[in-house]
This record gives C-alpha cells, structure tokens and sequence, in this order.
C-alpha cells in the first residue's frame, strides 16, 4: 500500500486534475481549490506541498511564460503523473469505500437526538 | 491610490528563495488583479496581505521540516517558558525593543499621513503654485497682478489651466453663519479665488458642488462652497447646510457645497467664493488682485518649464514692466503645502529609526551575553544529540516572543506618543491636526520591522550554536584566566556612542538654533504690549474723515484707565513680512519706470503722534512723528535704518524725500525724511524689513486695525473696557481680540520649539538607551575578566589602578563612537541647514556637547562595573575564579 495522501494533498492533485495542461498553474490551481471547496489557500502553502508531491514523484512540472498583469513573471505548470494518479486512484478510492452507502447517516450523525437531549 | 498590490507586502514576498519566488509573486500579482476587479480593491489588498503572511509562513514551516524540525508548537512554548525563567532579561529587552519599534512606528505614522498621504486633489504632482522672486526689490513672495495672470493664463502652453488665489492666503471676513440672527456674527477666513480654481485642482466635494467657472462672472450669483470644518461647527455636519444662507461682509451668499476633511489650500480657508461677483471696485484699474497662480501641468510638462515660459513671457511683453526684476518661482501643490515641515518630519523619522537602531544593538547584546553564558548548557545539548537546527529553532522562538512582545509594547507606545505630541503640535504645522493614531499601514511597519529584529536576534545565538563544540564545551569549561571573551563588544559601545552622539548632537544643535531665535532682539520693548485686533468695516480710501480723531479719542480714553500708560493705533498685524501692506517709494529725480525697476519695497506703516514712544521704539537721529504733522503741515515721515541703508545707500537720509504712487498719492507730493528709528522686528522676526512711517493725518487712507496699549502689568477685565471705550467713540468699529505682543513674535518659534521637544525626547531616549547598553557591556566585561583583575591586584594593581583602566576603555571606546557619530552628522548637513537659524550644522560647540554629553552617560555607566571591579578581593576572587 502506497503512503496515504492528506486531506490538502488530495485536494491539490484533484485540481491539478481537473484543470486543462494550460491552465494548470498556481493561481487558477489555488482558485480552482478556493472556488470548488470554500477554502482559502495561501499561494505559499500550494507550492511548497506541490514541491513535496514533485520530490515524491506524484506531479511533474515545467516553466511557462510571464504576462503582462504577472508583471511578467514567469508561471510554473504541473502535470498528473502515472504515480501521482495511482496514489489518487487509491486514496479516492479508500475514502470512497469507507463513506460507501453512509450518506444518509453522515447527515444525520452529530446532530442531537431527542432522548440524548438531556445530557448533552 | 495605486493599482497595484500593497508595496509593503509586495516588499516582503521578495524574501521568497528562487525559484519560486518569482511563481508565487506572479500569481499573487494575477490574483490581485482579478480581486480588484471583481471585489474592489480594499477586499483585494486584505486578500494579498493574507496570502502574504500565508505564504511567507508555508515556505518557512516547509525549510524548517525539510531540517528536521517536526515540532513547531512545543518549540514556541519552550521558548516562553525559557524566557519566563529570566525575567530581568526578558523585561529589560521587550521594554527596550518597544522604545525602539515605537519611535520608529509613531515617526512613520506621522510622516505617512503627513507627507506620504496624498493631498485631496486629483493628481497632485500635476498641479504647480507660481509666484515671483523679486530679486531686485528683494521680495521673495511677489505676486502676479491682473495683467500677469490673464497673459500667464493665455500665454503658457506648459499650463493646461490656470486659476489664481490671493497671494496673502486666506483673509478674514465678518460672517454671519445663522439665519435668524440669533448667532453673533464670527470671523471666518475667505478664499476668493479667480478662474476654474476646483478645476484645475481636480478637487472633489463632500457635498454638494464646487466652484465652476460660471460663478466667477461679474453679476453671477453669489455662491460659497465652505470647509469641512465650518460645516461640522456650524451645521453638525447637517445636509441642510446646501443652500444655506451665509452671510459675508454683509452679502449673502448661497451654500453650494462642502469640501472634504483635509481641503485646506489656500491654509485655513472656510469659505471660497469667486472673486468677480464680490469684487468691490475701488477705482485700481482693470481687475486689482495680488494672486499666487494655481496650474495644472500640460502632459508631460514639468515646472521648470512652466517658469522658462513665464520668464519669456516677461521678456517679450513691453506691459509685463512690474515683473522687470522678477523670477517666477513655480512649485508643487505639496511643496508649497507642506513646507520645511517635510524635512523636520524626515529629521524626526531618522531620530525614531536611530532609536530602534540602538534598541536593538542593545538587546542583540543582552540576548550574546545570555547565548554566552549558556555556552556550557548547549555544548551538553549538542553532545546528547539535540541538531544544530533544533538549537537555531530554539533561539527562533526566545526572538520571535521577544519581537513579539516589543512590537506589541511598540504599537502601545506609538499610540501614546502620537496622543501625546500631536496635539503639542503648533497649530502652524500643516495637516498636523489629521494624523491619528497609527493604522493599518503603520501597524504593518510594525510588524515586519519587529519581523527584523526577531531576525537580526536570532544570528547570533544561531551562529553561537553552530560553532558550538560539544567536547570543548564538556571538556575545558570555563577556567581561563584571561579569557578575551569581553573583548569582543567593544564594537556594541562604540556603535552606540556613534547614534547616541548623532542623536544629541542634531538635539544640541536645534536646541542652538532655537536659543537664537530667542535670543533676537526685537527692536522695541516687546513686555507689557498687548495688541487689540480691530474690525474695521471700511476698505483702503473709504475712511470717515474724523478716523484719526475717533483713535485718538479711543486711546485718550483707554489712557484713562489706570495700568495703561500708553495706546497708538498701528496698520500691519506682526509677522506679515513681505506678503502685505508694501508700497513702491519713488525717489527724487526718479521717473515712475525708474523707481518700479529699482527700489526696494518697504513696509508701510502708518502712525499717530506718540508711536515711537507707546512702543520704546528708538528714534536714533532726528525726530519722531508729533502731534504738528497734520494734513497741511510739511508732509513728514521716518524710517527705519534698513529703509535708510535700502534706499540710500552710504548717503544722509535726513532731508531727503520720497513719494508714492497711484492711489496712494498724488503725483509730486513728496515726504520728507525727518527721523531714523531703530530696525524692529514687528514685520519678520529673521530678517530686518524696510518700514517707513508717515503721519495718518498725512496720508489719510488707510484703515489702521490694530491698537497697541503699553500696559504696567495685567490689566482686569482688559478686553471689556476695550470694547467699551471703542464702543463709545466709534460703535462702527468691533473689538476681535487681544494677546499680548510676546505670544506673536513667539508665534514663529513655534515649529522650531516642536522641533526641539520632539528630538529631544529622542535624544534622551537614546542616551538612556546608549547608557543601559554600555553599562551591560561593561558589566558583562567586568564578569568575565574577574579572574584577570584578581591577578593584576594579588600582584599589586591598586583598586585605583583596576577602576581607571576600566573607565579608561569606556571611555576610549565610547569617544571613539562619538567620532563616528560627528562625522555621520556631516553629510546631513544641507538637510539640517534649512531648519537652522544662526548656527551652522558643523558648528564644532554643537558637536562637541552631543559627544560630552555621550561620554558623561558613558561614564556613569561605566562607573558602576568599575566600582564594582576595584572592591574585588584578589584572594576570593583567586579562590574561586
């Protein structure tokens, strides 16, 4: 069994997923993530996992162009790699099968029951 | 404000390491734009400053795990508690950081929303105010008159659009703000102001509408836009206030609109109103005004520029004769504004940046001293196995409380030191009243400076523990006799000694400068004179005949009254200088042209029989102005010696004459020179203005507004009998106030005596400083080379001996800081020179008491440690050690 990826790292390679091989690059990775799970990344915090998941050989990466509103800095693309996807494929899937036929019961899980209303 | 992210964070990123710095700046550049445009900047520049410390944050946390770290939050709670064990320490460095880090936030706080802040005009590097430099009557605030600013106006293609205020600024009016009446009438300032005035600054109202160029037609409607301070007064900041009837100098005016808190251009206006409809025709010629010029710069144009067209402009028109002579002077709205006060505030700055300077040379010494004397600990550490990088993590967390603490203590000590002084600040000092206390962007200067210090703190423990040899540090632990372990901190004294001595010298030498300004003479006995501001409601030449009489039988009256010696009605307020009140005399054999190419321009002042005496004025050769100078009498007047020497240069002026011109005189009517006085600082207190004084029963025109009373001492209920004694011979003229002659000519010394208290609790606060930290070098000298100094007395030093030696190095150290520290006040010099009356910036007396004074607080502190050293007694010491 491969090392399992944290939540952030999951959320990371699924956007590098879902985004087009030009699109794919730390601004539109990190509205991607803000946009689809409400939550606010730091650019810093993107690239350093980025990084990890790179030495680990789960992303590629290669160097585009700057434009004009970059101030003409250049911006840095990653890539799914076969390993990469792997490693999702199965951390998906581990999630997957855990929550599998749980819907209704994660809705209701946590909230106060009538009888338990006394001694929470 | 700019488009672009904020550039304090901007700043910050580019401590991002390569290569990703430059990915995440572009993103953050890109998210930033498309913030702006979708959320408004203000969400965006919250968002960019998040994503900052998010990011600098990520990238340190990932460099200190990729080393080994795994255990950031107990790291931080060992350094507090580490730090909780030495409590001295830790409150003497977080209460010196916070000195140091609070100067500097409260000196940026005041530079920021003084200086740096923009001015409410659009654009305001494009707007340039113009006046002449008279160099040949040697005025150097001249005005453009009607013919200058029409042909200015038409004939500069480097101005895209002229307006023009009066070159005397704001003026008072009788007012009257109530409807009802029920009010008192007030004095409020007005600005009439010629031409597109709002347009060219690009100036937006608060409420309502500004000036057009509509309302500046003869016949227009009277209309007044008022300050944000007259509206919040006056109206409660109400919206009633649009179409209010306002009432100046007995014409109602309509309330078209407000302007916007920190609109204050010309300085202290309430009311702009145009100038043509409340134009009064005194029979002057085509449209008399005496204005400053307010222009727009063309694109691309610059103000040099618009001065070389002016210049050419004078050259090729024959009607441009009045400004034969003159030199434009053509400057920037902010310039103008703002004043030498931009170079005081940038002084001040430097002396906060100084202070935080030595806070820190001080504590990084504290924290070496501490590194040192754990030396052993961390040599043991290191043996156990604990990483060099867990060691540097350690130091980390004991700075960044530290830095924490200071900066926390820093916000707290620039909000009480921006309580404190600002409202000290003389009332003269532009835009001093809308500094509050320290925002945002000061809080983030805050911030990334105390960021800094945790920084510079944390090299040398880091270092300490990188060189750190655990066989060494468990081997050979600490019997050395002559350890020169001291001997390195002589560079902490001698760079203390050089700030500490900056410091003080610039304090010595402002507080020089303010000596002298006090030490001027003025002339006249300026003691027990109080001066009585008048409301006159007649204009120049608009005089009941009786006027002289009616003062005469106002000050006859008031003579009554026991205290008051002596009361003479006088023209000019004090300190007016060149901006008023000024008139071109023609000498005999003079042509008009002739005298308006190359006389000087004297002060009038008009007087009555007793002046020269009411005021002690002397009269040095010939005689005062008497009661004989009536209107038929032989047409008499005196001057003062700078008038003398101005336009006679080397020759008797007694006996000579002198006229005036236009509607000042008719043409061959001639004074005659009958007495010299002595030069008076009434006009200007650093320089000695021309003045001549004729008799206003000769020259009957002018409506004096002011009484000056020669009192024996405080006089009860002053004021009162003044206005009663006014009331019964001249119900037409009111009483405004009265001060006493000493707070005008102290009105100037204002600034410079902020100046001075401001430095100078900078300059104490870095002696204090300088002394902690020379003390603590010396101490920690002293500690260490106990064991030498048992030696030196087992062999017969004397304590005497010990003690000198000891101060000896202080001091040599501590001098030779100070000569570092002259030599650093020299190349601010030309800076300094501007704010500096009568003493030069390299005055060696000056210099000389910053380094005294660094080298008594260094002799103090070294004192005790000496003290200390020379009662050590060499048998204990050598038993021990």
């Amino acid at each position: 069994m491969r090392r399992s990826l944290g939540e952030f790292e999951l959320l990371l390679l699924f956007a590098v997923l879902r985004l087009a091989p030009e699109e794919c690059y730390g601004a539109r990775i990190t509205r991607e993530i803000e946009a689809r799970s409400g939550r606010e990344v730091s650019a810093g915090a993107v690239y350093t996992a980025l990084d990890r998941l790179q030495r680990r050989g789960l992303v590629a990466s290669r160097e585009g162009e700057g434009t004009p509103v970059r101030g003409g800095r250049r911006k840095k693309y990653y890539r799914l790699e076969p390993e990469g996807a792997a490693h999702l494929r199965e951390s998906w899937g581990r999630v997957r099968s855990m929550a599998e036929g749980l819907g209704a019961e994660l809705e209701r899980a946590g909230r106060p029951a009538i009888d338990e209303g006394g001694q929470r | 404000m700019s488009e672009r992210a904020p550039w304090l964070a901007r700043l910050a990123l580019r401590l991002l390491p390569r290569p990703h710095g430059e990915y995440v700046r572009g993103d953050l550049e890109e998210g930033y734009a498309e913030r702006r445009a979708t959320r408004g900047p203000f969400r965006a520049r919250l968002w960019f400053w998040r994503q900052t410390v998010g990011t600098l944050g990520a990238f340190l946390r990932a460099w200190a795990l990729d080393r080994g770290a795994r255990d950031w939050p107990v790291g931080i709670v060992k350094g507090a508690r580490s730090l909780a064990r030495s409590p001295g320490f830790l409150v003497i460095s977080s209460t010196t950081l916070a000195l140091g880090i609070g100067s500097v936030t409260a000196m940026f706080t005041v530079f920021e929303q003084v200086v740096l802040r923009p001015l409410p005009v659009q654009d305001q590097d494009g707007v340039v105010v113009a006046w002449n430099h008279h160099i040949v009557r040697d005025i150097s605030h001249y005005p453009f008159l009607w013919g200058g600013y029409r042909a200015v106006a038409e004939g500069v293609p480097a101005l895209e659009k002229v307006a023009a205020v009066p070159s005397a600024g704001s003026s008072e009016v009788l007012a009257r703000v109530a409807e009802n009446g029920h009010a008192p009438d007030e004095l409020l300032r007005q600005s009439p102001v010629l031409g597109d005035f709002f347009g060219v600054l690009g100036a937006k109202p608060a409420l309502g509408r500004t000036l057009r160029p509509e309302d500046d037609r003869a016949g227009a409607e009277r209309v007044a836009v008022i300050s944000y301070d007259l509206w919040t007064r006056a109206w409660g900041q109400g919206s009633d206030v649009l179409n209010a009837v306002l009432t100046l100098a007995d014409e109602a005016h309509r309330v078209v609109g407000v302007m916007p808190r920190g609109f204050d251009f010309p300085r202290h206006t309430d009311v702009w109103v145009a100038m043509r409809p409340s134009y009064v025709d005194r029979g002057l010629g085509d449209l008399y005004i005496e204005a400053d010029l307010v222009g727009r710069l063309a694109a691309g144009a610059s103000a040099d520029q618009v001065a070389a067209e002016i210049t050419a402009l004078y050259r090729a028109d024959a009607e441009m004769a009045a400004y034969e002579g003159a030199v434009p002077v053509v400057t920037p709205l902010a310039v103008v504004i703002l004043g030498d006060l931009r170079t005081t505030l940038l002084l001040l700055f430097g002396g906060g940046v100084l202070v935080l300077l030595m806070a820190c040379v001080n504590v990084a010494n504290l924290v070496g001293v501490r590194a040192a004397d754990r030396e052993a600990w961390v040599g043991v550490r290191r043996a156990l196995g604990a990483s060099r990088w867990r060691l540097a993590g350690d130091a980390l967390s004991e700075a960044a409380w530290l830095g924490a603490l200071g900066g926390l203590g820093g916000a707290f000590v620039a909000a009480a030191a921006i309580f404190v002084l600002v409202p000290l600040a003389p009332e003269s000092l532009p835009r001093m009243a809308l500094v509050t206390p320290p925002d945002t962007r000061a809080l983030a200067v805050t911030i990334v400076v105390s960021a800094a210090v945790v920084l510079l703190l944390t090299v040398l423990p880091v270092l300490r523990a990188f060189r750190a040899d655990p066989a060494l540090a468990l081997g050979g632990g600490g019997r050395a006799v002559a350890g020169r372990r001291g001997s390195g901190k002589g560079g902490v004294v001698v760079a203390q000694a050089a700030l500490a001595v900056w410091c003080a010298a610039v304090g010595v030498l402002l507080l020089r400068s303010l000596l002298n300004l006090h030490a001027l003479d003025p002339g006249f006995r300026v003691d027990d004179l109080v001066l009585v501001d008048l409301i006159v409601p007649y204009g120049f030449g608009e005089l009941p005949a009786d006027f002289p009489d009616r003062l005469d039988a106002i000050g006859a009256r008031l003579e009554r009254h026991p205290g008051v010696e002596a009361v003479t009605p006088m023209l000019g307020p004090p300190m007016i200088g060149d901006r008023g009140w000024m008139f071109v005399p023609r000498l005999e054999g003079q042509t008009q042209d002739e005298a308006i190419d190359a006389n000087p321009m004297p002060n009038w002042e008009i007087v009555q029989p007793g002046y020269f005496e009411a005021l002690e004025l002397p009269v040095r050769r010939g005689r005062p102005l008497t009661s004989a100078d009536v209107a038929g009498a032989r047409q008499v007047v005196v001057v003062n010696e700078a008038a003398a020497r101005a336009l006679w240069p080397g020759e008797e002026p007694l006996g000579r004459r002198l006229g005036a011109f236009g509607q000042f005189a008719a043409d061959g009517e001639w004074w005659t020179v009958v007495g010299v006085a002595a030069d008076a600082r009434y006009q200007s207190l650093l320089e000695t203005r021309p003045v001549v004084y004729f008799p206003l029963r000769q020259i009957a025109h002018f409506p004096l507004g002011h009484l000056a009373l020669r009192v024996t001492g405080p006089v009860p209920d002053l004021l009162t009998r003044v206005r009663d004694a006014v009331g019964a011979e001249d119900p037409s003229l009111r009483v405004k106030s009265a001060s006493s002659l000493q707070a005008h000519l102290d009105a100037p010394l204002a600034r410079p005596r902020f100046a001075v208290l401001v430095l100078g609790v900078l300059a104490v606060t870095t002696l204090l400083l300088a002394g902690i930290g020379v003390y603590g070098v010396m101490a920690a000298a002293v500690r260490s080379r106990t064991p030498e100094m048992g030696v030196r007395m087992a062999c017969g030093a004397s304590p005497g001996h010990v003690r000198s030696r000891l101060l000896g190095r202080g001091l040599l150290l501590a001098g030779l800081g100070g000569l570092f520290g002259v030599l650093a006040v020299l190349p601010g010099a030309a800076l300094l020179e501007s704010l500096l009356f009568g003493v030069a910036p390299s005055d060696p007396w000056s210099l000389a008491g910053g380094v005294v004074l660094v080298l008594a607080v260094a002799l103090v502190a070294c004192w005790v440690p000496a003290e200390r050293a020379a009662r050590l007694d060499p048998a204990r010491v050598l038993r021990i050690g």
